[in-house]
């Protein structure tokens, strides 16, 4: 048998095995609660592997590698925004959580709208948060078609690669809802790990002829010993590039699992705990990267280190369950960013719009609106479009401008909804110009989303500082719930049983 | 009380001490050293790795000691 029909046989398994774990993990409830955020019943390790997976999509596979392969050590800048921008989900989440349990929120738009009294701002989040959100998912489809296109040798097309993606996404998705999409980014996340770490193994062993990393090492130092030294003049990027990264964790798919989670202690845990998957992730990593310094080093395309260096030297079954893996990234990226543009639609816009619709009407319109945004994505992953990839450069930095309006509503009592509105507003118009505008592009090297930040605080601040806030009532309902929530929890007492008394 | 804040800001100092160890200018001179290899690694590469470990270990201890829940 070809080697590219075995691969493609356990890549077919993987699609069906996601499937099932999707089918079978499915809840029967069909309130929105469920559909949305599970019920808020995820538990621990759960949690943990729905965040990582979403964290890490294609680019982890495959652009780690490469960015390794031709920059060395200088991709570790990575690590620090893998240990710091989970942080956000004790610092954010934690609020997020009681609130959205106390109140039943599911959405950024809607916990932001209810805490400055006004729909309008409830819609521009939404629209904002959908902007930078679905022109992503045609990223992640083009990645997928790439990746099917490539384990076939071309005998499934781009095209078809691409709606074999989305058929699998989809269907998992509109059956089961956030209990599949969290279920099956567990299973995609043991997998990408999993395979990750037999592939560095496979290639070290092969290319050195045992596991000792030492002569691997050695030969790159002493022939590219650019590749292991971080050049002093390199240091203000090192050090900022987390920040162009920070928004990570409030990017919507992120966000909505601080509603999903079963209690305030998991998150505690998950902001603390992530970052050893996120970071021990690129050990097998680097050694496929540095073997490929030495074994390939005229690769003309950087990206190619990691499949060229399996085709190379392992097995076609591994390169199958590899090549599953890099799906798995995808996929489970894929899978939350559409779930939560879904949830955007139906909970800030459909919803606010129409008040009275039942939960078993919106979660239809839910569902089709799944079908119908991944059907567009679908179509323009098919065109190079200079739109899309311009908004999906901003994306992280576009998203992250709804959190000063986020502080306002968990932290700062002094914050006012013409304060959040014009904050928001003029971050993402300078995150746009700062990114594309010549004469003001990323001033100081610091990426178009501080800026956009920076920008959007200080009118946050000032234009919060001159107009109203919003009614003593709920001011009380925030920032009154949380005070009483950390008093309870300064005298020792349980605070989950004592608030839901 | 006051002790307890007293040891929280502690373990927050902890933090920050390591998220310095990854920064400059105390990466910046473990950056550019490739004498000697330890644990098969050359220096810079072993130094991250190993900061990066310590980084994510004060985060396991910050969240134990200090965070809410």
């Amino acid at each position: 048998m070809p080697s590219w029909m075995i691969i493609l046989i356990i890549v077919a398994i993987y699609c069906a095995v996601v499937i099932a774990v999707g089918v079978f993990t499915r809840s029967k409830e069909k309130s929105l609660q469920d559909y949305f955020v599970g019920n808020r019943s995820l538990g621990a390790f759960v949690a943990f592997f729905t965040y990582v997976a979403t964290f890490h999509s294609s680019f982890a596979f495959i652009g780690a590698a490469g960015q390794m392969y031709s920059s060395g050590i200088k991709f570790f800048a990575t690590f620090t925004s893998c240990v710091v921008s989970p942080l956000m989900i004790y610092i954010i989440g934690r609020p997020t959580w009681y609130l959205g349990k106390k109140y039943n929120y599911m959405t950024q738009g809607e916990l932001v709208g209810d805490y400055y009294e006004s729909k309008a701002l409830r819609y521009l989040v939404a629209i904002v948060s959908l902007i930078f959100l679905v022109p992503y998912l045609q990223s992640q489809i083009a990645a997928g078609g790439i990746i099917f296109e490539t384990i076939t040798e071309g005998r499934v097309s781009y095209l078809m690669g691409c709606a074999i993606l989305y058929a699998v996404i989809i269907c998992y998705i509109l059956l089961g809802g956030f209990k599949a999409v969290a279920w099956t980014d567990t299973v995609q996340g043991i997998l990408m790990i999993v395979m990750v770490w037999i592939a560095g193994g496979v290639i070290l062993m092969r290319t050195t002829g045992g596991m000792d990393w030492r002569p691997l090492m050695e030969a790159v130092a002493t022939q590219y010993p650019d590749r292991v030294l971080v050049p002093v003049e390199y240091w203000p990027t090192y050090m900022t590039s987390f920040i162009s990264l920070f928004g990570i964790s409030i990017y919507p798919p992120s966000f909505q699992r601080f509603f999903a989670v079963k209690n305030p202690k998991t998150l505690k845990w998950l902001s603390v705990t992530t970052p050893i998957y996120l970071i021990f992730f690129y050990v097998p990593v680097m050694i496929i990267a540095f073997s490929g310094v030495i074994y390939m080093p005229e690769l003309s395309s950087a990206d190619q280190v990691l499949p060229m260096m399996l085709t190379r030297y392992a097995s076609p079954v591994l390169v199958g369950l590899v090549m599953a893996g890099a799906l798995a990234a995808t996929m489970s990226s894929t899978d939350s960013q559409l779930h939560s543009a879904s949830s955007i639609f139906t909970v800030d816009l459909y919803k606010g719009f129409r008040p009275q619709a039942s939960d078993e009407r919106a979660i239809i319109v839910g569902k089709g609106f799944i079908v119908v945004i991944s059907a567009a994505a679908l179509i323009l992953s098919q065109y190079n479009n200079d739109l899309i990839t311009t908004i999906v450069t901003i994306a992280l930095g576009g998203c992250l401008q709804v959190l000063p309006s986020l502080i306002g509503a968990l932290f700062w009592k002094g914050a006012s909804k013409a304060g959040a509105f014009s904050g928001l507003v003029v971050g993402v118009i300078v995150v746009i110009l700062t990114q594309y505008v010549p004469a003001i592009q990323t001033p100081l090297g610091l990426s178009s989303g501080f800026w956009g930040l920076v920008c959007n605080l200080a009118v946050f601040f000032v234009v919060s500082k001159m107009t109203p806030k919003p009614s003593q009532a709920t001011i009380q309902k925030f920032h009154g719930y949380l005070a009483q929530v950390n008093r309870l929890e300064e005298e020792g007492t349980p605070v989950e049983e004592a608030i839901a008394q | 009380m006051q002790s307890k804040k007293r040891r929280n800001w502690v373990f927050i100092l902890l933090w920050v001490v390591a998220f310095a160890l990854v920064n400059y200018p105390i990466g910046a001179i473990a950056s550019v050293r490739i004498e000697p290899f330890v644990l098969g690694m050359p220096f810079s590469v072993f130094y991250f790795w190993a900061a990066y470990s310590v980084l994510i270990l004060a985060g396991v201890v910050l969240a134990w000691k200090v965070m809410r829940d």
